[in-house]
């Protein structure tokens, strides 16, 4: 009894102990840049993507059940637009905290029917980009550091401590993310004799910067390169929740990401990773820095005012 | 307690989503996946898993012009900076449009091509799509890659 009620206890404590809403806010800041990012680099193949006069005429049928698309009843090219508009008008709402809530509703909505309007053109990082939508959604987001704070007459710059259960829900997304893309690779060959990440960085098709032939080539840093991918994996999925060796797997991650980032052409995957990061920031270590970003910005400001002014 | 019944749930359904087919995800995603897609928590996260793509591969429409012309017409490939921000969603559609099993792709794409190459009197006849593919040996071998090959996949003619 005593231990369920232990175990019962450190599940609320995980979800449910009020902490400073300050990582939630670079989780918000960034991911509204990053779904802005999203759409302005939509915006030349909208109507050919996404239209009824595109490459899929037809909205998709899914067979898999409760998965639904706004533009699947509504397949016009005015839906697709108001759907884009909405998305970017709600990013930055998002961004600056302006109905909180409902903005990241509407990015979540718009986001999400557009993202499986065309799942051909799609990826993983587009997935996550969808699933750290709905988290932002669920979170109190525009409770610290917001235009809605501001409204309420309530100082803009204090974090309120809130119950972090969408937060812990964004951390647990990030810790199966690997573990799954490590569950996913064991079954192969490649990544089991070591040269996966060579065929990896020969696609050509997926190229950006490329690496020399040598590199690319040699056996002995594949087999480097792709168990150190895999292990990287293996500890960010399970390391990261030990506050001790998080800053280090993560770190790890970065580095592994930035390389991927730069050799292939992945679009947003990344950058979304980074973004689902930003949910492991320490409180103190968020409050910190969106303070120094503050500082910085008055100073700014206030060596601008007496130049305007003269 | 009803939100932890709710995460609970949530966080099950991801996992289970995330399991590889086996009886028992097929017994309990029955429950979950409805929830986890109707809240756009569905996913996956093979990238380059089991394996990564052992082809390099590429697409091109080859259209025939009503006065006997030809024009080829390739995906958009952009820069490595910015471009490749927008052009990974050609290369995705290219990946999947040149499978067997996504053949509903192909008059989509073949009637979009000749919508966009049809120009003032100029109508388009033919459009043949064609992919590309050159094989990558493994590392260590003499040769990095195999020659290319090409076939056609479907043909769409116009009157």
């Amino acid at each position: 009894m005593t231990g369920a009620r232990r175990l019962w206890g450190s599940w609320e404590r995980f979800w449910f102990e009020p902490e400073s809403t300050a990582p939630l806010v670079l989780v918000r800041v960034a991911f509204g840049v990053l779904v802005l990012a999203w759409a302005l680099s939509l915006a030349p193949d909208l109507l050919t993507f996404l239209g009824p006069h595109g490459l899929l005429p037809d909205a998709p049928r899914f067979d898999s059940p409760g998965l639904w698309t706004l533009l699947s009843p509504l397949n016009s090219s005015a839906a697709v637009i108001v759907c884009y508009c909405a998305l970017i008008a709600a990013a930055v709402a998002l961004v600056v905290g302006f109905q909180t809530r409902l903005a990241a509703l509407i990015v979540f909505v718009a986001y999400t029917s557009m993202e499986r309007r065309n799942f051909y053109v799609t990826n993983s990082g587009d997935e996550l980009i969808r699933i750290i939508a709905l988290i932002l959604f669920l979170a109190p987001a525009g409770a610290a550091v917001s235009v809605d704070r501001w409204r309420r007459r309530l100082p803009p710059w204090t974090f309120p401590k809130r119950s972090p259960w969408a937060l812990r829900l964004l951390q647990v997304q990030v810790s199966v993310l690997y573990l799954s893309a490590v569950w996913d690779k064991v079954r192969g060959v490649t990544w089991n004799n070591g040269t996966a990440t060579s065929f990896a960085m020969r696609l050509d098709d997926i190229a950006r910067f490329q690496l020399p032939h040598a590199i690319t080539q040699s056996e002995l840093i594949a087999n480097l390169l792709t168990y150190g991918t895999l292990a990287t994996e293996l500890s960010i999925g399970i390391l990261v929740w030990n506050r001790r060796l998080r800053p280090y797997v993560l770190l790890a991650g970065v580095a592994l990401h930035l390389s991927i980032d730069l050799t292939m052409r992945i679009g947003f995957f990344s950058l979304g990773v980074f973004v689902a990061y930003l949910a492991f920031v320490s409180p103190e270590r968020a409050e910190w820095v969106i303070q120094a970003v503050r500082g910085r910005a008055e100073r700014l400001l206030s060596a601008r005012a007496p130049a305007a002014s003269r | 307690m009803v939100l932890s019944i709710f995460l609970a749930f949530v966080v099950l359904g991801i996992v289970v989503f995330d399991l590889p087919a086996s009886k028992l995800k097929s017994k309990v995603s029955k429950a979950t996946d409805p929830v986890v897609n109707a809240l756009g928590l569905n996913q996956n996260w093979n990238v380059f898993a089991p394996d990564p793509r052992r082809e390099s591969i590429s697409l091109e429409a080859r259209v025939t012009m009503s006065d006997g012309s030809h024009r080829t017409w390739r995906p958009y490939v952009g820069g490595d900076l910015i471009g490749a921000y927008r052009d990974y969603r050609w290369g995705k559609f290219t990946e999947n449009v040149r499978l067997d099993r996504n053949r509903k792709l192909w008059p989509g794409l073949a009637d979009w091509v000749a919508r966009r190459e049809a120009s003032g009197h100029l109508a388009v006849r033919r459009v043949v799509l064609i992919r590309h593919w050159r094989e990558l040996r493994p590392p260590g071998a003499g040769e990095s890659e195999g020659p290319t090959r090409s076939y056609a996949f479907y043909t769409r003619t116009w009157r």
